[in-house]
């Protein structure tokens, strides 16, 4: 195990802004920060997730000027990512076989995903809303990070990657007993739901009865989506200027009705209980069908966040029943 | 890497209304730079109106042509901006996108085409890639209708169709309706009414092309034979619904049926997210489906 002090760490991050551009949470998001003063790794859990940093709210794809020549920016500029917690980490691993595909890459996504260095920070204190350990995952997590880092009162302890660890300045130290001390007590904190067979158990759902139940509170408001850190829909529009415009994709949510609607009116999602299945299915039947991954994460922030308390966990449990 | 998001540029080469209320146009598109992309037909393009924004349509014409056809519908704000589009226009084209029609399992089968209104478009494609390999394939028969005789589209070409021995061409419009429904007679001169109530009963001369009727009434008067044969359809949600049941009481299997459909699309190619039926998505796995495929989906479509 190598430790390192935070003051040293800090430092170093500090000298290698600039270099990289550095991402960590500030405020409710995870954000750019110019010092590393401006860090608040003590929030647990961001109310936006780290998605941001790959697949931006507001994104231009390119601009075009008034001859309607069009322009492309692309920025290759290396970053780090610190401060996330390993959910945030694995919800940036799901969205790899979606956006960085074979054929038709997101080139976007993809230069982002290969200049950013993730470093993560492990929960100590685990949320009441935490659920990460049902998807083979847990608070100290190191599989999706580049560095895990687990933090005591003065120090970082540090496992991943030797170079990045190495450029740090970390040092060999006896930190092995503390770590799996306080790895330990923390995955005890988090609540495990059953996902057995859950894929069959929705594929058995025919009727949108089951569906049309747990959406009856639902007011679509589409708040568990975006701050969902798996969740990537997005919508795209031209933004039109007197010298030209641009063409930007935004976020975007299936809880909408307008997502699918067509030009002639026709709509294949009207109902909300449809398109509360969609949501639930995409995450826990599609998505796993396709990539063997599920569309969640577990960190809880729909749960925390929802205005009329929808607990997708209890939507789980209920399904077992 | 290839940006998957830049449209490549394109110029208008030949533009005109294709239905004399102008709702329908036609454009054919060259490019800037070489020759068109390879492409199979049922595929379709994202075509951009920079400032205005992108919408999908399928391609109408065959891979061998020189030019790229669609015909648009004029509905939203993009299609209103591609109905002002006049020859040496630029606009900006992503694709080929999507599956296509599975053309390699159509050798040595008979075809018969179904379609409704400006849907026949990809149809057209597919029809006019069959005819020019027309020995690889077996009979071929076209079954279209639209509400009105100007509604259908490309009419010279249907009127050569006509003509021509090898493809059996069958064409319809809808009834008139009086205040009690339609009303049994034809609804132009020359188009010969089908049996209203029992569609199935109508006998069918060999020279007989144009029909009164709906596009399911005239299919099951027509009979297409299910041996060796594969179905083809594309059009109205309405239309299709319809339709199904016919083939299938006249035993066309749900493998032997193959679908064309359309949803909303933003990306095209599998990434933004909202064309999915199930796990499948139209934009990448279509839009072309078998029934068989459709059957196994949520009931979303």
């Amino acid at each position: 195990m190598k430790k390192i002090k935070k003051e040293k760490f800090y430092s170093k991050l500090n000298d290698l802004i600039g270099e990289y551009r550095v991402y960590a949470p500030k405020g409710d998001r995870i954000g750019e920060i110019r010092n590393s003063t401006d860090i608040e790794v003590q929030t647990l859990l961001t109310r936006l997730s780290a998605k941001s940093v790959f697949l931006p709210q507001n994104e231009e794809l390119f601009r075009w000027d008034k001859d309607k020549k069009i322009k492309i920016k692309t920025s290759e500029k290396k970053t780090i990512l610190f401060g996330i917690r390993p959910c945030d980490a694995s919800a940036i691993a799901a969205l790899d076989p979606t956006f960085d595909t074979k054929e038709f890459p997101d080139t976007y996504y993809k230069s982002r995903r290969t200049n950013t260095i993730i470093i993560s920070v492990g929960c100590n204190e685990p949320e009441e809303t935490c659920f990460c350990s049902s998807f083979n995952s847990g608070p100290f997590d190191d599989s999706h990070s580049d560095v895990l880092l687990m933090e005591n009162s003065t120090e970082f302890i540090g496992v991943g990657k030797e170079e990045i660890l190495d450029l740090f300045g970390f040092e060999e130290g006896d930190g092995k007993k503390e770590f799996e001390k306080i790895k330990d007590s923390a995955e005890k904190k988090v609540q495990e739901i059953s996902l057995s067979g859950i894929k069959e158990k929705l594929d058995s759902v025919k009727d949108t009865s089951f569906f049309k139940d747990i959406s009856n509170k639902c007011i679509n408001c589409g708040a568990c989506t975006f701050l969902c850190p798996t969740c990537y829909c997005f919508d795209i529009e031209d933004l039109n200027r007197v010298d030209g415009g641009k063409r930007v994709r935004n976020w975007d949510s299936c809880m909408f009705k307008i997502y699918t609607c067509e030009t002639s009116g026709n709509n294949p999602r009207k109902e909300e209980e449809l398109r509360m299945r969609q949501r639930i299915m995409h995450k826990f039947n599609y998505y796993p069908l396709l990539y063997d991954v599920f569309g969640c994460v577990g960190c809880g922030r729909c749960v925390l966040y929802c205005p009329v308390n929808f607990d997708i966990r209890s939507a789980i449990k209920k399904l077992g029943d | 890497m290839n940006n998957p998001y830049i449209p490549i540029d394109t110029q208008v080469s030949m533009a005109r209304f294709e239905s004399t209320d102008h709702s329908l146009k036609t454009i054919d598109l060259k490019f800037d730079k070489g020759k068109i992309f390879d492409f199979i037909p049922g595929q379709f393009c994202e075509m951009s109106i920079l400032g205005k924004g992108e919408a999908p349509f399928g391609i109408a014409s065959a891979p061998f042509e020189e030019f790229l056809r669609f015909t648009i519908n004029r509905a939203g704000i993009v299609t209103t901006e591609i109905h002002h589009l006049e020859q040496g226009d630029k606009v900006g084209l992503r694709g080929p996108l999507g599956n296509g029609y599975p053309v390699k399992l159509f050798a040595g089968k008979n075809i018969v085409v179904v379609s409704g209104g400006f849907a026949f478009t990809t149809l057209r494609s597919l029809v006019m890639y069959l005819l020019k390999d027309r020995k690889k394939y077996g009979d071929i028969t076209v079954i279209y209708g639209a509400r009105r005789p100007d509604l259908l589209l490309y009419r010279d070409e249907l009127a050569e169709w006509e003509k021509r021995d090898d493809i059996k061409l069958y064409l319809c419009i809808d009834w008139k309706f009086g205040p009690k429904g339609p009303i049994e007679e034809a609804a132009e001169k020359g188009w010969i009414p089908i049996n209203l109530k029992k569609p199935s009963e109508t006998k069918i001369n060999k020279d007989d092309k144009k029909f009164t009727a709906f596009v399911p009434q005239l299919v099951s008067a027509v009979k297409p034979d299910k041996e060796n044969a594969y179905a083809v359809v594309c059009g109205p949600p309405i239309m299709i619904k319809f339709t199904m049941p016919v083939l299938k009481d006249l035993g066309f299997s749900s493998e032997k049926i193959y679908n064309s459909l359309e949803r909303r699309m933003k990306c095209g190619f599998g990434k933004c997210g909202r064309c999915n039926i199930g796990p499948k998505y139209v934009c990448k796995d279509g839009p072309v489906f078998s029934l068989k495929e459709l059957e196994s989906l949520p009931k979303e479509y």
